[in-house]
């Protein structure tokens, strides 16, 4: 892999010949925020804490009343777009590519004018929805859609560049050989995905669902032992160049506390699949998928893991297997640091599943990793449970440690 | 929103604006704005017949002479002045430094202050100040193309001509009058004459603007003395007076999109300290970064009604020998956008118009000039406005 000095992937800069151009990456401790709740698919604004009043763009200080007591919170994204334009030039060599642009302001419902990008169907006067996702830097990017519905026409080159629909994409998923796995194939080959690879460890052994795979059109089962760096090597070699989106459902929850007997043995065959199996896929599968993402036409990509709740906060009843998908958490933030301004979007999914996987949750935790592609996100939650503790470990991770330890 | 709090405003009697200075514009260089502001300094003590250490005072603005500030330049051009000052304010800027200066120079808190809006442009200073103008800019508008401010005056150009019916055609009688205006100022950086065809056919910007609808950007600077009328009589130079001048920021924050400034606050008050009235001005010199913005300044300013500047301008003439001249050097549609300069250059216009100093034409016999500043999209509308009337005090030649 094409390392730098500071050995991050080779990121897009002004030298980078062939490599394309990314927006500026965000800067102020507000552009962050607004990235990490567009992230997840949620439109916050400051709302004063003493007046009320609503704010953006984002401040230290109330316009209204001039109290520092701001909060953000998610609004629903209604108003009216109030004025349009076609931009035909641009200061930044990464949206001179992309011209010609639509942007507008909208009068939001709630209060304030804000800037976003136009879907086609949204013309002056429309009433609108403003949704945030993360463009291809990490910053939040508003988007309006005309509220009634209407033909979409023409190309929206840099919308689709916001989202990673499987449509026409080359898709690779880690491990099939479990309910999730499956569904994965099917919800991906269901939506357009050009070809599929299956991964599993040996492909010769029988497994629920094979022949259902095999069967399917556009999908090979592709060896891939995460175990072994040369096999995950060896696939990177034949199908990395050509890969826009890597599901890794490789990660399994298993129920043990740290006081069991074999935990440690358990916990080092395990790491070999969620720690340095990950590792493994993102030495050999990155840089390739960086190289496609930067290139010319349909561009973004996608690195999909597939995280138990219990990566967030430890459930001690689960505490050994919930450490090491703690480490593997903690390596895909790492990796999403290394892909910024690649074109390549890292989406954790978390669900809360403890024990079997049955093929409904398995096809609920597909579902939400479509939706969480096709609508650029890069946190999805899956499952009720799951809602609560995201919710929980948002608001105090240190209460939620405590809360765990009774459950 | 009021125009002005109790009581009257003390007016700008004795105060004298001489010494009306530009350096020759160049699309690029590689001299930095600390040169540019330097060579308007010499420039204007000579024209002045100065000594340097009579300069008691300085008043800079410049968006590229960072990492200094005004006070860096004192010990960089060796002076040692008793106020200094410096405006941030864009296009705002001149006007904004001549209110302050004008107050400093009547207190006798200073006796001479040089005014002085300068700035580099390399090939990228553009794309650089517009990518850290503001944090409201960063946070909220440069995800979204990095447009500047052709994103901003595109949306509130169509805005404004779908609400009064402005054409094309009239943004184009003001681009292509400046342009005729601009072909006898030497270092125009447009010096080829502009149809009407020329300009309604040119490329898309960002619609609905095309090329001629924005400034192009370069280095340049510009400036002007602020002293009081005793010391330019004595020094025996051309001068003209302040009959009147305001300031206005963050006007109408409640309106959807910007098609109003902040003139509109406080043009009553401007008419009325001066003494004179719309009739009495022989040259308006507006701000122009785009053509739209003079419309709103012919309209807030009290030349006309609101809504009303295109028919305005549909019965008038806009060249220096015209019914309304306006923008009579060519002004930044023409010339070229110096950074902050940009900012200085209707006011230095109308010093050499009044004082007869110009580098083309003069408008005859002319009297009275009001000057308009506007300046920094600090988000998705300009924040700062200002206008002055300047009365002629003593011509020159």
């Amino acid at each position: 892999m094409v390392r730098d000095r500071n050995s991050r992937l080779k990121g897009p800069g002004p030298c980078s010949g062939s490599v394309t151009p990314a927006p500026p990456r965000p800067s102020s401790h507000a552009a962050f925020v607004l990235a990490a709740y567009a992230a997840e698919g949620s439109l916050v604004l400051q709302h004063c804490d003493e007046c009320g009043a609503v704010m953006y763009p984002p401040r230290e200080i109330c316009p209204a009343c001039l109290s520092d007591g701001l909060s953000w919170r998610a609004e629903n994204g209604d108003g009216v777009l109030i004025a349009e334009t076609t931009l035909y030039s641009s200061t930044s060599a990464y949206f001179r590519e992309r011209l010609p642009l639509r942007v507008g302001a909208i009068r939001l419902d709630v209060g304030p004018v804000i800037a976003a990008h136009l879907r086609m169907n949204a013309h002056a006067g429309d009433r609108v929805r403003v949704t945030a996702v993360t463009d291809r830097s990490g910053n939040a990017a508003f988007i309006a859609s005309a509220q009634r519905e209407r033909c979409d026409m023409g190309e929206e080159t840099l919308i689709e560049e916001f989202i990673c629909h499987p449509r026409n994409r080359n898709v690779l998923i880690t491990n099939v050989s479990t309910p999730t796995g499956l569904a994965m194939v099917k919800s991906m080959r269901d939506h357009g995905a050009r070809q599929i690879y299956a991964g599993c460890a040996d492909p010769s052994i029988e497994f629920a669902g094979k022949n259902v795979l095999t069967e399917m059109q556009g999908v090979s089962l592709a060896a891939l032992d995460l175990r072994s760096s040369s096999s995950v090597a060896t696939l990177a070699r034949q199908i990395g160049h050509e890969l826009d989106i890597l599901i890794n459902t490789s990660h399994s929850l298993r129920h043990g506390s740290i006081t069991c007997a074999g935990s440690y043995e358990a916990a080092r065959s395990d790491a070999e699949i969620e720690i340095f199996g990950l590792m493994r896929l993102f030495e050999a599968f990155a840089e390739p998928m960086r190289v496609k993402a930067s290139g010319v036409g349909l561009t973004s990509g996608a690195w999909v893991n597939i995280f138990s709740i219990y990566a967030l906060a430890n459930a001690p009843s689960c505490g050994v297997s919930a450490a090491l998908q703690a480490g593997a958490f903690s390596l895909s933030q790492s990796m999403r640091a290394e892909f910024a301004g690649c074109g390549v979007k890292l989406l954790n999914v978390f669900h809360d599943n403890d024990g079997a996987e049955d093929s409904r949750w398995s096809s609920a935790v597909a579902a939400a990793t479509l939706d969480g592609l096709c609508r650029g996100l890069e946190t999805v939650v899956v499952g009720v449970r799951a809602r609560d503790i995201y919710k929980r470990w948002r608001e105090d991770p240190s209460v939620l440690e405590r809360e765990l330890v009774e459950q | 929103m009021s125009s002005s709090g109790a009581g009257k405003r003390v007016d700008y009697g004795g105060v004298a604006i001489a010494a009306p200075t530009t350096i020759a514009y160049e699309r690029f260089s590689r001299r930095p704005a600390q040169w540019w502001i330097g060579r308007a300094l010499r420039e204007m003590i000579e024209c002045a017949g100065l000594e340097v250490r009579a300069v008691d005072g300085l008043s800079v603005s410049s968006f590229t002479l960072l990492p200094d500030t005004v006070v860096g330049l004192t010990e960089h051009f060796g002076l040692t002045p008793r106020w200094v000052d410096q405006i941030p304010m864009g296009g705002a800027s001149a006007l904004v430094a001549l209110r302050r200066a004008a107050r400093a120079v009547q207190a006798r808190d200073a006796d001479i202050i040089a005014c002085i809006g300068g700035d580099t442009n390399g090939p990228d200073s553009f794309g650089a100040t517009v990518a850290g103008f503001s944090r409201f800019s960063q946070d909220a508008m440069y995800p979204y193309g990095a447009a500047g401010p052709n994103a901003n005056f595109a949306m509130i150009t169509r805005a404004y001509m779908q609400k009064y019916g402005a054409r094309r055609e009239d943004f184009g009688a003001i681009c292509v009058a400046q342009r005729e205006n601009a072909l006898k100022t030497p270092h125009a950086m447009m010096k080829r004459p502009l149809s009407m065809e020329e300009y309604l056919s040119a490329r898309l910007i960002a619609d609905p603007l095309r090329l001629f609808d924005c400034v192009m950007p370069c280095a340049g600077a510009e400036g002007f003395l602020v002293l009081r009328e005793e010391t330019a009589l004595s020094l025996g130079i051309p001068y003209v007076r302040l009959l009147s001048a305001i300031e206005r920021h963050n006007a109408f924050p409640e309106d959807d999109i910007q098609l109003r400034g902040g003139w509109a606050v406080d043009v009553g008050d401007m008419w009325s300290m001066s003494g004179v009235r719309p009739d009495d001005i022989d040259l308006f010199e507006s701000y122009d970064d785009y053509p739209v913005v003079c419309m709103m300044q012919i309209e807030d300013l009290g030349f006309c009604r609101k809504g009303e500047a295109a028919e305005f301008i549909r019965s008038h003439t806009l060249t220096v020998n015209g019914s309304f001249p306006h923008n009579t050097s060519g002004g930044q549609l023409s010339v070229g956008q110096a950074g902050a300069a940009g900012g200085y250059l209707g006011t230095v216009e109308a010093i050499r118009q009044l004082t007869g100093q110009t580098f083309g034409p003069s408008v005859r016999n002319a009297r009275y000039a009001l000057v308009s500043g506007f300046g920094m999209i600090n988000f998705d509308r300009g924040v700062c406005s200002a206008a002055a009337i300047l009365g002629l005090g003593r011509a020159g030649g």
